[in-house]
């Protein structure tokens, strides 16, 4: 039960969140973007401005509202992605195996050889900055891992009793591996989807900090820490509440990928590590 | 092996054709200030070669590559790899100071909680890890910056000097590889003590301390110490964040210096160099663990 619990803490967690970015116009009681020079550093738990104003004298409420849309946005996405590539990608090398494995396991290899962060950021500098280019970048590494996993997921399944029936009773390559294999896939992939969201999330924000991921003007947790940051004594709101949302979202993908790990017992069934 | 090196020379050849633009034009035109004559870009790709096939392009940079030459910045005009090489020094100094905190509370945690399991510090640990893993590496660095540094003034909080300028920033990129080792060595003990030869020991009684060190850590250990290897070849490329907020001289900082920079060079030569160093020490890591743990010698797999 209390595994479940961490289960349902995460996805209360990502839901509250996701729900309250998704409704952010019709919840925001200001505009994110709207200056006030003469209504600065508004303490936080004051009406009308509720977690207070920023340097420029907007409200802080709307703008971690607004914060989360673009990154979460781009984090869903890219967790698709990457699911997608890496789960199709590990299917036909798992289950077909001869050429098809070996051209997929050298491209697995060598994008394994190249370190992430290295990776990610040398795509991002390359090239012209906007959304589709962090898609890619975020993307480009990351869905290694998931198509090694999966691979060795099928190459177990294919010689497992249901799936060799199948065959037996002249099922084709795709009916198998959509009928039998897929749905056998889904653990360990929600499992590892959730744990990876939490990560985009995390690089995201690590990204828009240095000022290569989210652009300002537009309101980010990330680029709202950023602007915090002279002011962190004075005016502490100011990057407590992105920050604690920020940890928040992640604690809430962490919770749930390992609360579905633990009560799903993927780790101890067939052998998949800590990361 | 050889196959995954030469893999990684064409990702990195390719990221050259991902420029949007031509790059010769970028490179004759110094961001637009004036247009290079069409006379004059063909000049250069004839002199260069850049007007032969791709394959041949290839094999003529792969040629420089092996050579060493990896070409030279757009912004500092020196060549990349002496770029590179000349914040090697930071970058493994701070690999290695976070490396070892990593390892001191890795361990000593991990055998602690194993020790411990069960129990309210155990569990209070894995709450307090499970936040600490999901907070953002550069809160954690701007939290202990603005206590440690700047109210306190403990520590230095940026550049590099004094050992006291290494603490904070090899805390901070230790920390979280730390907390990994943490549970996975404690994951490893518990499922190592659950088997006979720990019953053996500890019915010639033995105690629960030297059952713990003596027998079950070897074997609980083998498998951290893939992460080791997997963990100091990547942080190789430098931790761009962590050494970008505490003004670190490393690799890294450069790196996130060429994104600012737009220098195609640098960021091609970082992903070719630090790609094969992350191969290499994968295969020192397979070295290791072969000569470390006898069940993965050649006709015994592990399950």
């Amino acid at each position: 039960m209390r595994k479940n619990g961490l289960m349902i803490t995460g996805l209360v967690l990502l839901v509250v969140i996701g729900g309250a970015s998704l409704l952010a116009p019709f919840l925001s009681p200001f505009d994110p973007l709207e200056v006030r020079l003469n209504n600065r550093f508004a303490p936080p738990f004051q009406r009308p401005h509720l977690l207070g104003t920023d340097a420029l004298g907007r409200d802080v409420l709307s703008r971690l509202l607004y914060g989360g849309r673009l990154s979460l946005l781009l984090a869903v996405l890219s967790t698709l992605i990457t699911l997608s590539v890496g789960m199709l990608l590990g299917m036909l090398a798992g289950y077909f195996g001869g050429w098809v494995d070996g051209v997929v396991s050298f491209v697995v290899n060598t994008f394994l050889g190249i370190p992430d962060v290295v990776f990610t950021l040398a795509l991002l500098g390359v090239l012209r900055p906007g959304f589709g280019t962090l898609l890619l970048a975020l993307n480009a590494g990351s869905w290694v891992g998931l198509a090694r996993v999966a691979r060795g997921e099928v190459l177990f399944l294919r010689e497992s009793g249901f799936v060799e029936g199948a065959r037996a009773m002249g099922a084709g390559a795709w009916y198998c591996l959509l009928k039998h294999i897929l749905p056998n896939l889904f653990p360990t992939m929600g499992v590892l989807g959730s744990l990876r969201f939490g990560g985009f999330v995390l690089e995201l924000a690590a990204l828009s900090y240095l000022g290569i991921g989210v652009q300002p003007p537009f309101p980010d947790w990330a680029v709202m820490l950023n602007d915090a940051r002279p002011y962190l004594f004075t005016h502490p709101h100011l990057f407590i509440f992105p920050a604690l949302i920020i940890t928040v979202v992640i604690l809430g993908a962490n919770c749930l990928g390992e609360g579905l790990r633990d009560a799903l017992d993927v780790r101890f069934q067939r052998g998949i590590g800590e990361s | 092996m050889v196959l995954t090196l030469l893999g990684i020379t064409v990702v990195a050849f390719l990221l050259r054709e991902a420029i949007p633009g031509d790059p010769v034009e970028i490179l004759l035109g110094k961001e637009g200030l004036f247009q290079p004559s069409p006379e004059e870009v063909r000049l250069f790709r004839t002199r260069f070669g850049l007007d032969r096939p791709l394959f041949v392009q290839y094999f003529r940079w792969l040629g420089d590559v092996l050579r060493g030459d990896l070409g030279r910045s757009f912004v500092t005009k020196r060549p990349v790899a002496q770029e590179i090489r000349e914040r090697l020094p930071a970058t493994l100094l701070l690999a290695l100071a976070g490396f070892s905190f990593a390892v001191l509370i890795g361990l000593l945690g991990g055998v602690f909680l194993a020790f411990w399991s069960g129990s309210i510090v155990d569990h209070l640990v894995r709450v307090v890890t499970l936040l600490f893993r999901s907070m953002p590496t550069f809160f954690v660095a701007v939290v202990l910056i603005t206590l440690l540094g700047e109210r306190w003034r403990v520590f230095p909080t940026s550049g590099m000097g004094s050992w006291r300028h290494l603490v904070l920033p090899a805390v901070v990129s230790g920390s979280g590889f730390g907390i990994l080792i943490m549970r996975l060595l404690r994951t490893n003990l518990l499922q190592v003590l659950g088997n006979d030869y720990i019953l053996a020991a500890r019915a010639r009684g033995l105690s629960a301390w030297k059952v713990l060190l003596k027998h079950a850590f070897p074997n609980g250990f083998v498998s951290v110490l893939t992460m080791f290897g997997l963990y100091l070849g990547g942080i190789l490329g430098g931790s761009p964040v962590v050494e970008t907020i505490f003004a670190w001289p490393g690799a890294g900082r450069l790196l996130v210096q060429a994104i600012y920079g737009r220098d195609f060079p640098l960021l091609q030569a970082f992903v070719l160099v630090f790609g094969v160093t992350y191969v290499a020490m994968q295969m020192l890591v397979d070295v290791c663990y072969f000569f470390l743990n006898p069940q993965v010698r050649p006709g015994k797999r592990i399950v």
